[in-house]
Order: C-alpha cells, then structure tokens, then sequence
C-alpha cells in the first residue's frame, strides 16, 4: 500500500520536462534544464521532430505532462474563418455564427501521434471574438493527473489524462470585450491555472466579474470573490510566498492579490491600462506585472508578501512594496519573462526591451528582426530567449546584458500562441499545425 | 418629514439613473422607440456613460442611422469627445465606415468646419465633400489638410482642397549640412519607451524610433522639423537635446549615442 501511495505521489509531480499551464511551471516562461533546439527550418523540415494537424482556430498554448500533450481548438463549420495577424486597432469583432465544435486534443510527444481527442461541446458561439483571438484562447492546465480545459461562455471541461470527461462546470456569460464598446465582444482568453486541489479562474467581463476556485475531483465550486473589474485576458499566477500562496491578477481598476486557498483578497495596486492582456510573473520574491494600454502603460516590481493597498503616491516609483515601477514601458499582449538577472519585455512591434530585474535600470531596447507583429509571450531556456512573431518564425536571441541575435527559425505558419518547452523540444502551435522540433530532429 | 423628502429624494435620482442607463443603452443597440420611450420618461438627452458618450455618441459609433436622426432632431450635441480616447464621435463612426451617419452629422452637427476637416482626416474624398459642403474651413486648416493629402498622395483630396482655395505649403527652410550633422546620434527618453535615432541620409535629415520607419520631416527652421502625418514636431533644444510634441504632449530625449 505504501509503495502504490509513493507512485502515485511520482505521478502527480511535475517534472523538468513538464510544461503543465500557460508559459509552464509558474508562468514563468523559464524552462529550467530544458535544452531547445537553437536552428531549425520547418518549411525545409530541418530539425522538425514532427508536425500534427490541428483542425480549427485556436490561439491557446500546448501544455506537456511526462509522454502526452495536451491541446485545444475550436472548430467552425464555415471553413473560410482565420485568423487575422499584423498590427492593426479595429476593434469590430469577428461574427460567425455557424455550428462550432470545442475539442481537447492530446498527443504523443515522440510522434505528435493523436492519442485522443474529445468534443467538449458542440453549438453556435455565444460570444464574438476579436479578429485575432480565436473561441479557444484559453491554455489548458494539468497536473498530470485531470487536463481542464476553459472556453469561455460555452464552460470548464475536465478530463482524466486518458480522455475521460470528469466534469463539466458552466461558468455564465463570459462577454470580455471592449470596455468602450460592449457589443465588440472579443471573447474569453484567461487561462485556468492548478492550485493544490483547485482550479482557479479569473473571469473578468462586462458585469459581476469574478474569481473562482473548484474542486479539480467535481468541479466543485469552493471559493468565488467578486471582482470590480470589465473585461481583461490575462492568466492569473499562484506567487509562493513565505507563510502564504497567493493569486496574482492582472485587472483594469487594480493589480490585485488573493490568498489562494480562501479568494480573500490581499492587496491592491493601481493604476493600470484600461485593457490588461498579460500574465503577471514572479522571481527573486518580485512579481512583475505589465499592460500596454493607454492612459499608463506601467511595470510594476512588487514585493511578494505584501498587503493593503499598494498605491504608490503621487511622484514615488517604490515605497515598502514596490521595488519599483514605471508608468510607461509595459507591454500590451506578450507577457514578461525574468531570465537569470533580467526582466524581458517584448512590445506587439517586436521590441524587445532588457531591464535590471531588481531596479528597473533600463540595459537595452532593440526590435527584433525586422520587426512585424507580436502576439505570444517569449519563453527562456538555456541561456537563450525565444520570441516567436506572427510572420511565423522564432527569434532565437542570447540572454544577458546585451543584446545579441543567434538565429531567425522559420515555421511557415502565423504563431500567436506561446510555445511551450519539454526537455530538447521545442513545441510550437503555428495557425495549422503543432510542431515539435530539436537538434536532432532529423 | 425630512426623512420622507430623503427618500424621495433618493428614489427620483435613482430613477433618473436608470432612464439615462435604459437611454444609453437603447441607442447603442439601436432600439428607437425605447430610446423614445426613455426621452419621454425625462432621460437626459446628454446623460453620458463613464467614458464620457452620450446617446448620440454611442448610436452614431454604432451606426444606427435612425436613432442618429431622431436625435439630432431632438437637438443632441454633435461637438461631444470621450474622456478616455478624447477623440470626437466622427472619428469611430468614420473608423467603423458609416458613411452615411458621418454626413448626417457632419450636415447637421454644430461642430466648426475646422474641427470635422481634422476628425475626417485626407483620405476619403467623399467624406472631405461633406465637410467642404457644409462650410468652408479656416484657411489654416485647409493648408495644413492640404500639405497632408499631398504628403499621403492623396490625390483626389489635395485636388477637392486646392479648388476651396488651399494654398501650396511652404518649402522647406534650407539648414546647413552642418547643423544638420550635429543633431545625429540616438536620443533616449525618460518619458517614453523608445529611443529616436537622428541620421542625415543624401543632406536630408531623418529620424527613426525605434521599431518604427525612418521618417523625413521637414525643416521649419534650423532646429524645428515637423513631420505632418503624425502630427508630430521635432525641436533640437541645444546640442544634445530634443522635445517631441505630440497630441499636445512635449516629451524631452537626450542624446545618448553620438555617431
């Protein structure tokens, strides 16, 4: 009985090659012992392990647990939908109204073989969505044990490993979307994130926005805190504190803090962009938030532990709680990443920004390649940075002071979701395919 | 009795909230007789939502012709910017191509002449029509339309503006390749998160920030270049120095890197 406890305990515990939620162990976008591939030509199938069809639009991450990956798509009936790339403001969302089909995928990580594939739900979308996003924007999250999977209005799925449906959660109308207009839905993005025996979910939308915790064995609902807030996009991050785990979320009305076994709200900071997209991260007892919006484009440093409200004063960039912060600089879709010494932002034009992690001293600025547009968030692992565009290739870019290109990979497809690392691969959604790529690809 | 007339109070600013609320959002969704009805029952035909829209606003940038015609009949403003983006109605029911809202207010609105050339912007010669119909805009105006038309090759524009009488802009002040020298290098700023790097290419002096094109402004005097798409108006200050201006900001860069 003793050893079948000990395995089980192995089985539900995350290893190096595991990528479980949105930018992997703790959102940190850091793939501690990972060793990517640094050149690679998937058009040339050059260093191109395999490469998967997945049907329909989807601009959610790939998650990774031991042999399986696990993936999500929304599949319309009018074959003519796409995405929309490039830089543009409109904000007038996408209509179809045709049947869709929702689906958790799962794949084998050594042949992207599909292994299962299950149809969540089936039915005409119940919100917009932005001309960019998709109706499966959410990263599913795993412990290795349940894959739960959000879409938004159409609800939280969960699934064994092996494809069983759990539970199903519906969580209301998700209508996120322009503040300035709500009829411009854009559609849910948020992606649910694992906590102990929890899956937490930040719902922020046009009325009675919230936050949620349930029970990952029946979905549950354990705790649910309102939140003053209108639509954001961004994952919230578990930050471990000292005595305390805490929920980090990135909202409009204020940067906030829950414990995150009870949804009692910790902390507050403001100001903040009128439309927040990004996922808060943390390192060296800091948690780094960032929005590109107008009217402040902010970064914050905040120390983790703190309480109360954080709200500097007026003319002070740190106080107690705040190692420090700038009103301008913060980036609007791709997420920051802390790499070794350093806090990396990539804005949606491609540059890339370095700044001293502990002070906020500005090292360099510098566009990446010739510039284009950027939507997923860059990722980290051995000692390089990687920063995928829509145009469809990855930047591969040496971490440190100073900036320095090491490689332009082509993948042929428009990316927009962010890639995700396990062990030497390097798993990349472009528009219509997953694809896993190493060294010795071939 | 004073708590009485507190109560009552109470209830008749809570009932002018939500016939303005059910105002709001029936021009918004285009619903013209729950937009009559809300009018009849005392909502404020200028009630706005927190960015600052009024009725008229949101069912202009919405594109419902009939509630936009019901309620400038009624007398709503036209003149009306949010608080958030600042911009006037015109400019996201010109964004979102309801042409036939935009000459409908442009036609019947009060705004100045001025103030719709500048929402209508030079790249929709009908829309350009609409303005130059209603009245004739400062002189001004027109030139600097017309200096923007030409720079964007607008031609059916620049023409439509030339015939109302805008004037040829002036050419560019000649500055010495010297001066023009002096200002090159990379300029960084504490207020913005780009730098602006400052080259002369064949005697021309451009300027890039970063991750954008090279621009070409043209020189106004030895130390002020404007570049007039953007709106925008380079001053070299002194040596090593240089004040953006924009959107009726000023933003200070100090020379960094000199080449």
């Amino acid at each position: 009985m003793k050893r079948i406890g000990v395995l089980l305990l192995a089985a539900a515990t995350a290893m190096a090659g595991d990528w479980p939620q949105f930018r992997g162990p703790s959102a940190s976008g850091v793939g501690d012992g990972a060793k990517p591939p640094v050149h690679w030509d998937a058009i040339k199938n050059t260093n191109v392990v395999w490469k998967t069809e997945i049907p329909g639009l989807s601009v959610s991450s790939p998650v990774v647990w031991g042999d399986r990956i696990f993936v999500t798509t929304a599949i319309s009936t009018d074959a003519k939908q796409s995405l929309r790339t490039g830089l543009f403001g409109d904000t007038d969302p996408v209509i179809d109204n045709s049947v869709h089909q929702w689906k958790v995928m799962a794949l084998d990580k050594k042949t992207g073989k599909i292994l299962w594939e299950q149809m969540a739900h089936e039915g005409t979308p119940k919100t917009k969505r932005h001309p960019k996003s998709s109706q499966a924007s959410a990263t599913p999250v795993t412990d290795g044990k349940v894959v739960v999977a959000y879409f938004g209005s159409e609800g939280l799925f969960a699934y064994s490993t092996d494809g069983k449906l759990l539970w199903r959660k519906d969580v209301g109308l998700q209508n996120a979307g322009w503040f300035f207009d709500p009829d411009s839905e854009w559609g849910a993005a948020s992606s649910p994130v694992i906590h102990k025996n929890t899956v937490i979910l930040q719902c922020d939308r046009q009325k009675d926005s919230f936050i949620a915790a349930y029970d990952l064995k029946d979905g549950k609902e354990l705790w649910r805190t309102a939140r003053a807030e209108i639509p954001a996009w961004g994952t919230p991050t578990i930050v471990h504190g000292k005595d305390r785990a805490e929920v980090v979320t990135n909202g409009t009305k204020a940067i906030r803090g829950y414990n995150a076994d009870t949804g009692k709200e910790l902390w507050t900071l403001g100001p903040n962009s009128e439309v927040t997209c990004t996922t808060p991260v943390s390192a060296n007892g800091l948690i780094f938030v960032t929005a590109g919006y107008p009217p402040v484009q902010p970064i914050y440093a905040i120390k983790v532990g703190s309480s109360g409200d954080l709200t500097l004063k007026d003319g002070k960039q740190s106080s107690d709680a705040i190692a420090w912060s700038t009103q301008r600089g913060g980036t609007y879709l791709p997420s920051p990443i802390v790499y070794g010494d350093h806090l990396y932002t990539v804005n949606n034009n491609g540059i890339l920004t370095a700044y001293e992690a502990k002070t906020g001293q500005r090292i360099y600025q510098q566009r990446v390649g010739e510039g284009g547009s950027f939507t997923a968030s860059p990722i980290a692992a051995a000692g390089k940075l990687y920063i995928a565009t829509e145009d469809g290739d990855v930047f591969v870019v040496k971490a440190g002071p100073q900036y320095e290109l090491i490689a332009k990979n082509p993948v042929g497809e428009a990316i927009l979701a962010t890639p995700a690392l396990a062990g030497d691969l390097l798993i990349v959604r472009g528009a219509k395919h997953l694809f896993a790529m190493a060294e010795s690809g071939n | 009795m004073l708590r009485t007339l507190l109560l009552i109070f109470a209830s008749l600013t809570l009932f002018g909230a939500d016939v303005n609320e059910e105002l709001l959002a029936a021009a918004r969704r285009g619903d013209l007789a729950s937009v009559k009805t809300s009018i009849e029952k005392g909502a404020a035909i200028e009630t706005k939502t927190s960015y600052g829209q009024t009725p008229l606003y949101l069912a202009a940038m919405s594109g419902h012709q009939d509630v936009v015609d019901f309620l400038l009949a009624k007398g709503a403003s036209t003149n009306v910017h949010d608080t958030f983006y600042k911009a006037p109605m015109l400019v996201f029911v010109l964004q979102r191509k309801h042409y036939d809202v935009a000459k409908a207010l442009i036609a019947k609105g009060g705004s100045s002449p001025d103030d719709d050339l500048a929402a209508v912007g030079t790249r929709n010669a009908d829309m350009v029509q609409a303005v130059l119909d209603k009245g004739k805009p400062s002189q001004a105006s027109l030139d600097k339309a017309y200096e923007m038309a030409l720079e964007q090759k607008q031609d059916a524009v620049a023409e439509l503006l030339k015939k109302t009488g805008a004037q040829p802009p002036a050419p560019a002040v000649e500055v010495d390749a010297k001066v023009l020298e002096s200002y090159a290098g990379v300029y960084k700023s504490e207020q913005l998160p780009f730098d602006i790097k400052v080259f002369v290419k064949e005697g021309k002096l451009y300027l890039q920030p970063t991750g954008q094109p090279e621009l070409a402004p043209k020189a106004k005097s030895p130390t002020v270049f404007e570049y007039a798409p953007a709106r925008a108006e380079f001053e070299f200050n002194s040596a090593g120095s240089l004040t953006l201006k924009q959107g009726g900001g000023n933003y200070q860069f100090k020379k960094a890197v000199t080449p």
